[in-house]
């Protein structure tokens, strides 16, 4: 079985984030709230939640890993490379400024020469996670899709590198109408949505590994067994089950059996 | 009606059957703009401080899937247990619709939430995990064999009376700051007699498990076996032998345990028969157990580790030229800004706003 590795302080797992920040990003996802709003929000729960399961005592365990790609058609390298969690709090929570164009295949190649780097002392570590936050619609560069199928393929003996697309574009282009988000079954054909770009995103994202799907369930989503790691981000429900998505990277557990 | 996310410092206040208690969210020492929290599989615990008086507890905040209406009776029982050393997280309150209607009315997420005193101190995984770039001052012969006399003695107590923990582990065992005392923590799922199964039967953790915990181990004999790890991993971890070759936050790798040929078996039986050749006799016992209840009782490891205690406290050993490590805070360099950064804290509130 693949995915089983923890994340620990010796074998930290590795969380590679690329933020779209391109002039779209300004626009609204629902009732005055900008996407790029959406997404600082988003990287703050995220990071809470990663220093929440992080806390030895009152350390700060090396657990998490993280880098952090903000892109339009240029490219901003926020934490200088990687970052331990415990150090990424020492700092301020980064803030965009959206602008230009999206050259969603350049943050996918960065996030690939990064990850070829890093791989060769990840051997005993989950595999890498890249999570994508983005309202999808690539207009700059090359076609994003085979750089992500490249990365898809890299991986170490516990699986393949994980892509997970948090899509911040209309949520009726995604195919979810729910009103509760923790009936929100997931997607597992592209074909299923209408909007190209969100159908792109789709194939640029790994099915949820069975280990994943153990720990989202627990939190009572219904996500279905073989859904894309693809999450629209249309209200802060499915947010949240985005913040889930990205940090379920098993933490060592203690392991029960269903009496 | 809010998610239970307390800021930092935020007042909170519960009303459990008359009581009414006010606390205040303690923050993060080391991210302030958070209260501080420990997220694990089935929980969150937020450590709270009573706003008047010095008592600092702990709120266990169970996720979905584990509020489960038999924490009430559950804790009613450990409650029982609270005199025993090690158990001081027994004494608890347990919310439920029933005792504390008006808290849960304002924030369902509190739903058999436990409140219990928060035990300050390392757990036993975080000193392996850091003991290796360091270690733990002051640890050496003397007050490895006094931390592995104490806990085996609360195991011990607990065995006699037919009660078993179900999932001792490093992670669940902490150390009391500045002393070699010991406390248990993560008690809901323990054997007790005449108490009803969990809902989910243990099966213990990585680095502790019997080849039968697979299984499901909830049984009196359940700790016999991560016992007798944990022991001998308290009594050799002053050996910079046995530091050397720790796997992470156990000594063994998970898949060793029981195997045909481990060299961390070996350094540590090496190091054992220095202390005293009987206590390498049991680990060779629980090791090659087929089945817990064949695995040495944690009397025996009382009863063998008492003597050297004894031996100790009658000052038999030489403790002048023995090792001894220190344990320091991990940092590391980091600077430079990008674009423009806000503080977390105001983030998290600005988020709270929307």
């Amino acid at each position: 079985m693949q995915y089983e590795r923890y994340a620990t302080g010796d074998t930290p797992a590795l969380i590679v984030y690329l933020i779209d920040i391109s002039s779209s990003m300004e626009e609204e996802l629902s009732q005055g709230v900008k996407k790029i709003d959406a997404v600082h929000q988003a990287i703050d729960r995220v990071v809470k939640r990663m220093v929440r399961r992080s806390m030895k005592g009152e350390e700060i365990s090396r657990r998490y890993r993280l880098a952090m790609l903000a892109y339009e058609d240029n490219k901003i390298d926020v934490f200088n490379g990687v970052q331990f969690i415990g150090d990424v709090v020492k700092n301020k929570a980064p803030r965009f400024q959206p602008a230009g164009r999206t050259n969603t295949a350049a943050a996918f190649t960065w996030a690939r020469d990064l990850i070829e780097r890093e791989l060769p002392q990840m051997k005993h570590c989950p595999p890498p996670i890249i999570c994508h936050l983005t309202d999808g619609q690539f207009n700059e560069g090359s076609d994003p899709e085979p750089i992500a199928r490249e990365i898809m393929n890299m991986g170490n003996d516990d699986g393949k590198v994980l892509i997970e697309n948090i899509y911040f574009g209309p949520s009726a282009a995604a195919g979810y109408s729910a009103s509760d988000p923790k009936n929100w079954t997931g997607i597992k054909d592209a074909a299923s949505l209408s909007d190209p770009y969100a159908q792109a995103l789709v194939r640029m994202s790994s099915p949820f590994p069975d280990r994943y799907m153990e720990v989202i369930s627990e939190d009572k989503y219904k996500v279905a067994a073989g859904s894309a790691m693809f999450i629209p981000a249309s209200n802060e429900g499915l947010l949240e089950l985005a913040f889930v998505m990205s940090n379920t990277t098993p933490i060592q557990p203690s392991a029960s059996l269903i009496a | 009606m809010a998610e239970f996310d307390p800021a930092p410092n935020e007042a909170i206040t519960l009303e459990i059957g008359a009581k009414q208690m006010n606390f205040f969210a303690v923050p993060n020492p080391k991210a302030n703009f958070l209260a501080l929290a420990i997220e694990g599989r089935k929980a969150v615990v937020f450590q709270l401080h009573l706003q008047s008086g010095n008592g600092y507890f702990a709120l266990k905040v169970m996720r979905a899937a584990h509020r489960l209406q038999d924490l009430e009776s559950i804790c009613r029982g450990l409650t029982e247990l609270k005199q025993l050393p090690g158990m001081r997280v027994c004494e608890r309150y347990c919310l439920t619709p029933h005792n504390a209607p008006v808290t849960l009315a304002r924030c369902p997420d509190l739903e058999y939430a436990i409140l219990m005193p928060w035990v300050k101190g390392n757990t036993w995984s975080g000193i392996l995990a850091a003991g290796r770039n360091g270690g733990l001052a002051p640890f050496n012969r003397y007050s490895a064999t006094r931390l592995a006399t104490n806990f085996a003695v609360t195991i011990a107590r607990l065995e006699e009376m037919g009660i078993a923990h179900c999932d001792l582990a490093g992670q669940n065992i902490i150390i009391e700051p500045h002393s070699e005392f010991i406390q248990l923590i993560d008690v809901e799922d323990m054997f007790r007699p005449k108490a009803p199964p969990p809902a989910h039967i243990p099966a213990g953790t990585a680095g502790y498990q019997h080849r039968t915990s697979g299984r499901g181990q909830w049984s009196p004999e359940a700790d016999r076996f991560a016992a007798a790890i944990l022991i001998c991993e308290m009594l050799t971890w002053h050996d910079p032998a046995v530091r050397a070759i720790s796997f992470e936050e156990s000594y063994f790798e998970p898949r060793e345990l029981q195997s045909g040929h481990s060299s961390r078996l070996d350094a540590m039986l090496r190091a054992l028969a220095q202390l005293d050749p009987r206590l390498s006799a049991l680990l060779n016992s629980a090791w090659n157990s087929q089945s817990l209840s064949e695995c040495p009782r944690v009397a025996d490891w009382k009863e063998v580790l008492t003597g050297l205690d004894n031996g100790i406290k009658g000052g038999n050993w030489d403790l002048k030229n023995e090792a001894s490590v220190t344990f320091v805070p991990w940092s590391t360099d980091m600077t430079k800004p990008v674009i423009s950064w806000s503080d977390w804290g105001e983030a998290l509130a600005e988020k709270e706003h929307h």
